[in-house]
């Protein structure tokens, strides 16, 4: 049964990367009559995990990441150095609570709010000799689907690890060669690693299982949380999630701190709740920003809302989604959407949609879109 | 700056008529789950002593520190040995470190440690150990 699934899982993944090539050219030929301003027509679901350089609309190659208080002192000192002109280009982004707390399992069980508060800020050098500077903070308030706080997760993990060291335990006794580790602890290891993969199966056996002896004791309790990590994100997916993020930009006329003047600041919000237990999940997001100019009159504006319905489980899910978007001195883009997500391996997902575009007074345009995403590979 | 050496085995001189020892576990900088069964046993033997073996985990904010019996001469040429599993709840690895603490009168006698160490796998143990001496 497990093997014609996963037959079926690869088979997916397959047909989804043929496809693919055929979509994303099919979506850049229709994407040649759209508007780069209908383009932006659609809510922002994504809260963006450095504000600062989502506002200040890049990337930067290299974000510092310090981890202490003191290498934020330095950080800080480096960039203050050189008399008050203010340095070629920096992204900063640090977790507070992190730096003065501590990194701490227990801590972040008790705080998840302030370990999860992020703040980044960053500088980009313009071609006209000014400069940008964005600053930005993201809260995540609600969210249920971390699988660092799933206490059903961790009191089965718990278990898992308590298991493994009662046999390392054991297995110490067994061995009775304590000056051995104190001497050698590599071959003391590798004398104990046999004593303690037989006891596994001594364990197994006690619990009416079959003995396997094909897996070490490391490869059997890894494959144990693996299974429980995968159950925990089938059954999590769809829970609830209230973040938002702020992020302000500056512009200094010249290489000096102290011209300093604001003129944008942007604010994303999502809220998602499960419909049902694990197969439903409603999504609704906010974005909004504006633009001041030298004299502080504001020239610019856009506000943004739109609510998505997912429907399947956390590899594969069907949406429809609905936004509506407002720029300053124009008429209202609405969009319509249907789409899938889907996760074609470790790490990547495929995003199709195809969509019905109108801005009053406008035709309606067909719209589609093919997105690789990428997020961190997990350990397997 | 010298990079500092840590050792999993540690010979740690107690005071044999000085105040209570604890033996103790200490999870710095990690949010990777760690559980633990930490061992005492007699000196030359491996029969452990009264009250161990203790189990815990970094879960919580109980400090992990235990007691060993009193005057604290008879537990000179005691082990100490913990058996540590270091379990990734997410997947998303990082790194642990695990120390051995032996106190005195409040005072650090000595540490075993497994140092800043990187996460390689879904689960993976580390054992550390004591000695007590005069």
């Amino acid at each position: 049964m497990s093997s014609l699934l996963q037959s079926h899982k690869r088979t997916l993944r397959i047909f989804a990367l043929t496809i693919l090539g055929t979509l994303q050219i099919f979506s850049q030929s229709t994407k040649l009559n759209l508007r780069d301003d209908a383009e932006k027509a659609r809510a922002d679901f994504a809260i963006p995990d450095a504000p600062a350089f989502k506002v200040l609309d890049t990337i930067p190659e290299t974000i510092l990441r310090p981890s202490t208080a003191r290498e934020v002192g330095i950080v800080i000192s480096n960039l203050l150095t050189s008399t008050s002109t203010l340095p070629k280009g920096f992204a900063l982004e640090v977790t507070p609570y992190l730096l003065f707390a501590g990194r701490s399992l227990s801590g972040y069980l008790s705080n998840p709010f302030l370990y999860r508060l992020k703040v980044s800020a960053g500088m980009l050098d313009n071609q006209d000799g000014s400069k940008d500077f964005g600053w930005g903070v993201r809260l995540t308030i609600v969210n249920k689907s971390d699988l660092r706080t799933d206490r059903t997760l961790l009191d089965s993990i718990l278990h898992v690890g308590h298991e493994f060291d009662h046999l390392g335990d054991i297995a110490d006794g067994i061995l009775n060669d304590f000056d051995l580790f104190g001497t050698n602890p590599a071959e003391y290891n590798r004398r104990k690693q046999p004593i303690v993969d037989s006891l596994k199966d001594e364990q197994r056996k006690a619990m009416l299982l079959e003995p396997d002896t094909s897996q070490t004791a490391a490869e059997y309790f890894d494959q144990r949380v693996v299974g429980l990590r995968e159950r925990a994100k089938e059954r999590n997916w769809n829970k609830e999630l209230v973040e938002m993020a702020l992020a302000g930009k500056s512009t200094s006329s010249d290489s000096l701190a102290k011209n300093l003047m604001a003129t944008t600041y942007t604010v994303w919000g999502v809220v998602a709740l499960p419909l049902d237990s694990q197969t439903t999940q409603l999504v609704g997001g906010i974005n909004g920003s504006f633009e001041k100019n030298q004299d502080q009159v504001i020239v610019g504006s856009d506000f943004s809302l739109g609510s998505r319905f997912y429907a399947g489980n956390n590899s594969y899910k069907g949406f429809a989604e609905i936004d509506w978007q407002l720029v300053r001195d124009q008429q209202p883009f609405y969009t319509l959407k249907l789409g899938g997500e889907l996760n074609i391996m470790n790490g990547i997902w495929v995003d199709c949609t195809i969509g019905y575009q109108k801005r009053s007074g406008d035709e309606a345009q067909l719209t589609s879109g093919v997105n690789l995403r990428f997020s961190t590979p997990e350990v397997k | 700056m010298a990079k500092k050496s840590y050792q999993r085995y540690a010979e740690v001189p107690i005071d044999p008529n000085g105040g209570t020892i604890k033996i103790g576990l200490e999870f710095p900088d990690t949010d990777l789950v760690c559980t633990y069964t930490l061992n005492v046993r007699e000196k030359g033997s491996n029969t452990p002593i009264s009250g161990f073996p203790r189990e815990g985990d970094n879960t919580n904010t109980e400090d992990d520190e235990y007691p060993l019996p009193m005057p604290s001469e008879v537990n000179i040429g005691r082990r100490g040995i913990a058996n540590i599993t270091i379990l990734d709840q997410t997947g998303d690895g990082g790194y642990y470190q695990v120390d051995m603490v032996v106190m005195q009168d409040g005072e650090e006698k000595g540490r075993a440690s497994t140092g800043k160490t990187k996460m390689k796998d879904n689960v993976v143990t580390e054992m550390l150990m004591v000695k007590l001496r005069k």
